[in-house]
């Protein structure tokens, strides 16, 4: 009887349906209220680099992720080899799309949780037919980011030892270098002006939060913001160190990122002292940019190998 | 009511014949196909994408039985829904090419011509860039106000003492549109890249969000404008001879003309509003169901409005299922349809010089 009582719990246990498993309400950033599963099981992500990859490092794999095409149609996670070692074709994250996603692919890996963006086609409304669907800003703070998704799937623990790491690596850097002294810049050349932002992703929050200093015209820009520099306004962006960036998803080298910058300057280096000095560093993009803690250390890593313990022309200002 | 068959033609005679109505066959027969067609497409794309179903899942599912919660959800809130609307805004569409060529007795003239298509895209892309608080669900709503406002605009500015002219019309969209294409380039431009990507995907013309919504939409706003465009058609046969033997008939030249644009750009404000900007497929429709088969300017329309609807209900199919998960864009298989077929009737236009 015993036996027979066990058979029945245990059948019992195995039935009950996902739509049985605790929720909470989490509202969003635009004001929605949410019943999210407690535990999530299976997550699908809308957006590689600001919701993938974040799960991924904090060691929860979603059953689908939106993702890109290689010119040969091979879809894969936009940095994530690189950031994460996790894409495609070593996981079991299933390719549902790109923008638009494909509701149907979604629909088909029946997931408990969809998290997207506002930047994603897919409307939102499709998506609530299939599963609970939490925006998540693309825009917000890193580490804002990284808080949600840990409070989402429980991984607050692992993220304490992500954030634990990175505090390390820029006590590092203050160690080593005298970073109030030092002023920095990043730059990127776009179509005929000089694209800069406040905080330029990872490489610009390493930079900041050890307390590097910037040219005015960037403090001045609102944090979270960007701006198109003229030509004529590049001297402006001059600093004791320079860094520039490239794409290494689409096979750019740091001579694109010279080209792209010679497009708006022709013969740019003339006009700033740090590349005059061999003090214009270049770097790739996927580092300098994503939602990465990976990335975050490879950036602390690299300011410390390109400035400290290293004699340079410190820049004057005009 | 009394019909008649003879060999090349079907007469229907109505209100003891006091009506007679004398229909081509032929293109009686090319309607039934097409619209067969049309059906064909609909069931086969009810049971083709990325959630595997079966023919006999579908079927059942339509009957009301639940297969499963996810496939219930697949046929009727996503296939059947974009199904439907990708058949009626192809037919709005492409009865708004008609419209428009009828009126202006030009061969090239399509509803993106005259603007209303990039009023439309105008208005969302400001709405996002300059207010992207504001809630998506306004969208379609901002469009359709986009696209009303500049048919206004043109209309306004086509107006003079004695009247509109057609030409005057078209010149004024080409360059109201041009104008209206650099502001959305310029907000495009200076916009924050995430938001402006996410309106990139309904600029492409994509059937992907539709909904049921969007469906009753449709369909309440063809049953107003389809019976107008129909009603107009007669007077539009006498127009076909020029003004002044239309006048000289008894038709209302001017409030035809008036009405024909006004249509027009109610069929292409709504679609565009739903789904974004079609190119061309007001172009190809009039013109395929003329060479299929000559008829009566009713007719014409009805086998016009059919031929959109199998052409974007196809470029829908094929965008959906052809690279999925990748979605590939309506409006990218229309304009890859369209634009070889706009070069040939180019050509042929400039051989009569009739631009």
């Amino acid at each position: 009887m015993n036996k027979l009582t066990a058979l029945l719990f245990a059948a019992l246990l195995a039935i009950t349906p996902a739509s049985a498993q605790e929720t909470h309400a989490i509202t969003d950033y635009t004001g929605r209220v949410v019943e999210v599963p407690t535990k999530p099981l299976r997550i699908v992500s809308l957006h590689d680099l600001s919701i993938t990859i974040p799960l991924i490092e904090l060691g929860v794999f979603p059953v689908g992720s939106h993702g890109r095409t290689t010119t040969e149609g091979t879809p894969f996670i936009r940095s994530s080899a690189v950031l994460t070692g996790v894409d495609f074709a070593n996981s079991d994250i299933t390719f549902v799309g790109n923008n638009p996603a494909d509701v149907e692919a979604i629909a088909a890996l029946q997931p408990d949780l969809v998290l997207t963006t506002e930047w994603q086609g897919t409307p939102v409304d499709q998506l609530e037919k299939i599963a609970p669907t939490l925006l998540i800003d693309s825009e917000a703070d890193m580490f804002a980011t990284y808080d949600l998704l840990a409070g989402i799937t429980g991984t607050e623990d692992r993220l304490a030892y992500l954030k634990a790491r990175y505090e390390g690596q820029i006590a590092q850097i203050k160690r080593l270098i005298d970073t109030q002294s030092i002023t920095t810049s990043v730059i990127q050349g776009v179509e005929g002006s000089v694209y800069v932002l406040h905080t330029y992703g990872t490489l610009g929050r390493v930079l900041r939060d050890a307390g590097f200093k910037f040219p005015a015209i960037i403090d001045a820009i609102p944090v979270g913001g960007d701006l198109d520099v003229p030509a004529e306004q590049l001297p402006e962006l001059d600093a004791d160190f320079i860094f520039a960036t490239y794409r290494t998803d689409t096979l750019e080298t740091p001579a694109d990122s010279e080209a792209q910058l010679n497009k708006v300057v022709p013969n740019f280096c003339q006009y700033l002292t740090a590349c005059q000095n061999n003090q214009l560093i270049t770097i790739p993009r996927e580092e300098a940019s994503s939602n990465s803690f990976y990335a975050l250390g490879a950036i602390a890593y690299m300011v410390i190998s390109q400035i400290s313990g290293r004699d340079f022309v410190p820049f004057q200002s005009q | 009511m009394s019909t008649t068959v003879a060999s090349r033609w079907y007469v229907v005679r109505l209100f003891s014949e006091r009506i007679a109505l004398r229909l081509p066959v032929a293109a009686l027969l090319w309607l039934a196909a097409t619209l067969a067609l049309l059906v064909g497409i609909i069931a086969f794309s009810l049971t083709v994408g990325s959630q595997p179903t079966s023919l006999d899942e579908v079927w059942r599912t339509l009957s009301g039985e639940t297969v499963s919660r996810t496939i219930d959800n697949v046929v009727w809130e996503f296939r059947f829904p974009r199904a439907l609307a990708a058949a009626l805004v192809g037919a709005m569409f492409a009865l708004s090419g008609a419209a428009l060529q009828n009126v202006t007795r030009n061969g090239l003239a399509d509803p993106s011509l005259v603007g209303v298509s990039q009023g439309a895209g105008l208005a969302v892309v400001a709405l996002t860039v300059l207010w992207p608080d504001a809630v998506g669900g306004l969208r379609p709503w901002v469009a359709f106000a986009g696209s009303l406002a500049v048919a206004v605009l043109i209309q306004s500015l086509t107006w003079t003492a004695r009247g509109a002219s057609s030409v005057r019309f078209i010149l004024m969209g080409v360059g109201v549109a041009a104008m209206i294409s650099a502001c959305t380039s310029v907000l495009m431009t200076y916009g924050q890249i995430e938001r402006v990507l996410s309106v990139l995907t309904w600029l492409s013309g994509s059937i992907n969000a539709a909904n049921w919504a969007d469906v009753q939409m449709l369909a309440v706003w063809s049953a107003v404008l389809l019976p107008a465009l129909l009603l107009l058609s007669r007077s539009t046969a006498a127009m076909r001879m020029g003004d002044a033997t239309a006048t000289a008939l008894g038709a209302p030249v001017r409030w035809v003309r008036y009405g024909l644009i006004t249509t027009a750009v109610g069929f292409a404000a709504i679609g565009t509003a739903v789904v974004g900007p079609l190119g061309f497929v007001g172009l190809i429709a009039p013109h395929a169901a003329r060479r299929l088969a000559p008829s009566g300017v009713g007719l014409h329309l009805l086998l016009t409005a059919t031929l959109g609807a199998v052409l974007v209900s196809l470029a829908d199919l094929v965008g959906r299922t052809l690279m999925a998960p990748i979605q590939i864009p309506a409006g990218l298989v229309t304009d890859l349809i369209g634009v070889p077929i706009f070069l040939i009737l180019l050509r042929r236009a400039a051989r009569r010089t009739a631009l």
